[in-house]
């Protein structure tokens, strides 16, 4: 039977009204069945370890452990789908020990009334980095959580999102980014596009904890909307503990911008078109830092589907 | 210019500090009962709808909890709050007939001679009821009504307040609105007509000198169609060991092409719960623009709300939040686009010292009806230690896609290499940090009145006093 569970909740609430201080999705806890656990430890080679994660059964969960030793680096690439009236947690556990760098690659391709959860937990010693690159360009409703605690001195983390909303579908993100070492460092871009009746939540939490002096956090979104029902809501957090730090955050929404209309209309580029092209950028960016030329082709493969 | 100079560098916080001894005409009992309701009312004299509003809303308030999200505030203790002081003075319209030590505290205050320069009316609260209400012959002349709620409410305007009394900011609507739904009195209603433009601005000023009492003044303002006001609220309180509370409501209904600018500098004592409501109401064409400062209280949650219902409707609103030790300030605000073409702007610094708490915190929500609706947010956080927090909570809602929305934030720290400027110009570290505190609160100060810019600055440099080491 499903119940109701409670994910991707804030570290610092708001307003209720705006009924986004976390979401909610109906599992069946009971009846999830586990996927085969992966473990990866690093060894350092330059072809990124791939690993396809298909759905089975209505409810299911898959857990990947990422491990870089010292000195070390991986690449990950998670290929997730899930079939239609299924649902999947995808959970990724990263430990990244001294100056290793994690790159963990993450595609969805989901159908329509279909429920996707990716979790990402990762710790990092120092002067580790990680770096996500997640691409969203399905149909089924997405939830990600991205918990990063960039424990040790200077560590960093690097996020970039894509993703391409339509029809009916619902994208709710959730970024927790924890500066607890010194000088560490976060970069954060979403982009993305709203079509038709698409829904987008998106929380980016920078946390610069006391003590994590000359920290710098730095989170940028950008939504595209195209849909006359589209939906977004954006709540971009920064909680500061400490004096020598820095915190920034921008965000830009709405529709193609006059200038940038201007510019592909003087190109004889229609409103139309210049909107597709634009809702494809973000994802098209996002496909050639892969690095990886077949999840490169596939995902602009998913994208033209989808368009 | 130089006296300025020198009335800056002269200032004092004991002037916000003296506590009159306490002359009580009435003091309610603590707490919170239908009792204590039935009470509050025969004492107010309210019509029998306003006796059972007080109830209904006092219903609402046993039935609401506090928000989760709210800063802490156990140290509110209601039933040892008493809900109603009425000073040893009726409302008069010549300081002469003020009580000395209330007039005293007041002249102090310097709300007499801002009166006698620069101000087209003035209504003075002290504890529950207004002492002082004042507009001048010209601005009566024009048809502006300035009076205090209380007169309005059984008086020449009692149709209007009743169909105006908290139908913006309704006792459901959060548990401190009910609480003041349930325990209002004082406060001001202004009424200015249609195209009817003060070139001056009015003011109400705010005193709460009993220990262990609540504040809870209703303004209600109705700027008509095509009309312009600038009004100013003030407020004080001297520091007691025990906590006080201020749960006022402020409504502002701002008709067609209308506009209305109200400036708020909040100086409560640092015992203070500061739990206010504000809100506007924007039809076609209206303006609001919200300027606050915020510098006192214990606690403070303060969040003015711009609803712009009519096209072309607008908002702005620019604020400084100071908290230092001992204060934990949650500010910010909130905007509906609702209307066409609306457009909402919100600027914003915040500063946080000696362990103070200062939280950002906004929304902006755009209806689907509100196309081609602009917003630009801008809010900017100091640090000046690594003992406070900072933190910025903004949200948006957008419903359209015909919106233009943007976002931007930034917290840090002061620049050394400013501080090394100005110190090697021969000005010392704590006047260095304390000018570079003022100059990033500009975007407030340069949007009130000269008196109320010195004002603000003179509380920027009290609290940066003893900044370094």
């Amino acid at each position: 039977m499903t119940q109701e569970r409670v994910i991707n909740r804030m570290p610092s609430v708001t307003w209720n009204f705006l009924r986004a201080n976390d979401a909610k999705i109906q599992w069946d806890e009971e009846n999830t069945k586990a996927l085969t656990a992966e473990n990866i430890t690093a060894g350092n080679t330059a072809e990124p370890v791939k690993i396809d994660i298909n759905n089975e059964g209505s409810f299911c969960r898959k857990i990947v452990n990422i491990e870089a030793a010292e000195g070390q680096t991986v690449t990950v690439i998670e290929n997730m789908s899930v079939a239609a009236s299924c649902n999947m947690e995808v959970k990724t556990q990263i430990k990244g020990r001294k100056d290793s760098v994690i790159r963990l690659i993450q595609v969805q391709k989901t159908e329509e009334d279909s429920l996707l959860f990716v979790d990402v937990q990762c710790d990092l010693e120092e002067s580790a980095r990680f770096e996500t690159v997640q691409v969203f360009p399905g149909k089924g409703d997405i939830y990600l959580n991205n918990q990063v605690e960039l424990t040790g001195d200077d560590s960093s983390y690097r996020s970039d999102i894509g993703y391409l909303g339509q029809k009916t579908q619902n994208i709710d993100i959730n970024l927790v980014v924890n500066h607890w070492g010194k000088r560490t460092e976060c970069q954060i871009q979403a982009d993305g596009a709203l079509k038709d009746s698409a829904k987008k939540t998106f929380r980016g939490t920078i946390d610069l904890k006391h003590g994590g002096t000359d920290a710098v956090g730095d989170e940028k979104e950008t939504v595209l909307m195209l849909g006359e029902d589209v939906a977004n809501i954006t709540i971009p957090i920064i909680l500061c503990a400490e004096e020598c730090v820095q915190g920034n955050h921008g965000a830009t929404i709405g529709e193609l911008d006059d200038e940038t209309l201007f510019y592909f209309e003087s190109r004889g580029i229609s409103r139309e078109t210049a909107e597709k092209l634009m809702s494809r950028a973000a994802i098209e960016r996002l496909a050639r830092l892969t690095g990886d030329e077949e999840t490169e082709k596939a995902i602009l493969e998913d994208l033209e589907e989808v368009l | 210019m130089s006296e300025e100079k020198s009335y800056v560098a002269d200032i004092d916080r004991s002037i916000y500090d003296i506590k009159d001894v306490e002359n009580d005409d009435f003091r309610m009992k603590d707490g919170l009962s239908h009792e204590i309701i039935d009470k509050l009312s025969e004492e107010k004299h309210d019509p029998e709808w306003m006796r059972e509003f007080r109830h209904k809303s006092l219903d609402i308030y046993n039935q609401l909890g506090v928000p989760d999200w709210v800063p802490n505030i156990d140290g509110l203790d209601m039933d040892h709050i008493a809900t109603y002081v009425r000073p040893k003075s009726k409302m008069e319209n010549t300081w002469e007939n003020v009580p000395d030590d209330i007039k005293e505290t007041f002249e102090r205050l310097g709300i007499p001679e801002a009166e006698r320069k620069s101000l087209a009316g003035v209504g003075a609260q002290y504890d529950s009821e207004l002492v002082y209400h004042n507009v001048k012959d010209d601005v009566s002349k024009q048809g502006v009504v300035y009076t205090d709620m209380e007169s309005a409410l059984t008086g020449e305007y009692a149709d209007m307040v009743h169909e105006y009394f908290m139908k913006l900011v309704p006792p459901t609507d959060h548990k401190f609105a009910a609480l003041h739904g349930a325990v209002w009195s004082g406060g001001s209603f202004v009424y200015v007509p249609k195209g009817v433009h003060l070139d001056i601005p009015l003011q109400s000023y705010f005193r709460l000198n009993a220990k262990g009492a609540g504040q809870f003044e209703h303004t209600l303002i109705i700027v008509d169609e095509g009309a312009d006001l600038h009004f100013i609220e003030g407020c004080s309180a001297p520091k007691y060991n025990v906590a006080n509370l201020h749960a006022g409501c402020v409504e502002l209904y701002i008709k067609k092409n209308a506009k209305l600018r109200y400036s708020t500098i909040e100086n409560w004592s640092k015992n203070m719960y500061n739990l206010n409501t504000k809100r506007a109401l924007c039809e076609e064409n209206a303006v609001v623009e919200w300027v606050s400062g915020s510098f006192g209280s214990h606690v403070g949650c303060l969040y003015p709300m711009s609803v712009l219902k009519g096209d072309n409707s607008r908002t702005e609103f620019t604020g400084v939040t100071f908290a230092g030790a001992t204060q934990n300030l949650d500010t910010g605000a909130k905007v509906v686009h609702i209307g066409e073409n609306t457009t909402s702007y919100m600027n914003t610094r915040s500063i946080s010292k000696d362990g103070g708490i200062s939280t950002f915190r906004s929304s902006v929500v755009v209806q689907k009806s509100a196309k081609n609706a602009k917003s630009a947010v801008s809010c900017q956080s100091l640090m000046l230690d690594s003992e406070s927090r900072s933190d910025t909570i903004p949200a948006m809602d957008i419903r359209t896609k015909d919106a233009a929305i943007g976002h931007e934030a930034k917290i840090g720290a002061i620049s050394d290499d400013a501080v090394f400027y100005l110190m090697s110009r021969g000005i010392s570290e704590e006047d260095a940090r304390a000018l570079i505190v003022s100059g990033f609160a500009d975007n407030v100060s340069k949007e009130l009145p000269m008196e109320y810019a010195v004002e603000m600055n003179n509380l920027i440099r009290l609290e940066m006093k003893g900044s370094i080491g």
